[in-house]
């Protein structure tokens, strides 16, 4: 890949290039074969007469040697494949949308039946009464609940 | 080989339009492929197994509901492992007042399955390979980081730029001055470079 900093040709910027300081830079792209045309011969000029980048080079080699074989590049998640947390993770959204569009019309079809059945007016009443009152609970329990965990200081902390 | 790279390219292009398009199921192929990837990013940033798995995990969901943000045409590789290492990052820095990486430092927690066990690079002794785990660990996070994606990963200077949303000329320099405090650490740990 030709580097993007400079143009190719152009001298070390950020330093002394007739020193090693101004070859930072090259140093770590030539151990990673990145480096190039002019900038190549122009590092390999400077490496010839330099021990001190010579030991580096050698050093960094060495070192990148050692953590490639690490066997990190690809190496098997320990427990077996994440696809079966993702996959619950991505596709439950979707499953509680259907779950709460279908729960919606059904709600809305009973309530039609209920207000257009023949039952009489005690009935309608003692049954609308009845369904309001758990609604009203179930909503306050809800409440309670979502307020108690947005307040709570401890949920961040692993049980 | 250069067919079956092709193909493999065209065929992930197409999971990818599907999941775009909200298709969760086309979303394994992916996942199966980059785990592994995501994985060794993941353990070599955060020091941790069960972290890593969580963030691997957190990185693909992620990923799927921000879908529209990526570019089928583009490499994904580049594009899941800059949410990776996000993902990484913010975790490290939450971790950061709780408990520091020497204390997941006891030698490499996990048996990896070593890709080059099969090639000319004959496997690293399980003493050279907890000395040098510990040295990363005792790295800083912007240090670890240019090395699991430089070293590990073996990601080029470009891919890097894109991921770390720096300047080639910076990744180049930040991969220089990482090298060179692993090197310092591993020699004040009793290791002997030339």
């Amino acid at each position: 890949m030709t580097p993007s900093h400079r143009p190719p040709g152009a001298p070390p910027t950020g330093g002394d290039f007739e020193t090693c300081e101004g070859f930072r830079e090259d140093l770590a792209r030539y151990v990673d074969d990145e480096l190039q045309g002019a900038d190549l011969v122009r590092f390999e000029s400077h490496l010839a007469d330099c021990t001190e980048c010579q030991r580096e080079v050698a050093v960094f080699r060495s070192l990148k040697g050692e953590l490639q074989k690490m066997g990190l590049k690809k190496p098997d998640v320990p427990g077996g494949s994440v696809w079966d947390g993702v996959n619950k993770r991505v596709a439950r959204p979707a499953g509680w949308i259907f779950l709460v569009i279908g729960v919606v019309i059904y709600l809305a079809y009973a309530v039609y039946t209920f207000i257009t059945s023949e039952a009489n007016l005690f009935e309608q009443l003692a049954t609308g009464f009845v369904v309001v009152g758990f609604v009203v609970l179930l909503a306050s329990v809800g409440y309670e609940r979502i307020r108690s965990y947005r307040t709570d200081p401890y949920k961040g902390v692993e049980k | 080989m250069w067919l079956g790279k092709r193909v493999f390219a065209e065929v992930e292009r197409e999971l990818l339009w599907k999941c775009r398009a909200g298709d969760w199921k086309s979303y394994e192929p992916i996942v199966r492929a980059y785990e592994g990837r995501l994985f060794g990013v993941a353990i070599g940033l955060v020091h941790n197994v069960d972290d890593a798995r969580d963030l691997v995990q957190d990185t693909f969901v992620r990923a799927f509901k921000s879908m529209d943000l990526y570019d089928p045409e583009r490499p994904f590789l580049g594009w899941i492992l800059c949410v990776c290492r996000n993902l990484c990052i913010d975790f490290l820095r939450r971790r950061r007042f709780g408990r520091s990486l020497e204390g997941d430092q006891g030698g490499v927690p996990f048996q990896v399955a070593d890709p080059n066990a099969q090639t000319d690079r004959p496997a690293l002794d399980e003493e050279t390979r907890s000395l040098i785990w510990v040295a990363l660990g005792r790295l800083s996070d912007e240090h670890r980081e240019v090395v699991v994606l430089k070293d590990i990963q073996d990601l080029e200077y470009g891919e890097m730029a894109q991921i770390l949303n720096i300047p080639q000329g910076t990744v180049a320099s930040r991969v220089y001055y990482a090298r060179r405090a692993l090197r310092e650490i591993l020699e004040g740990m009793g290791v002997e470079y030339p």
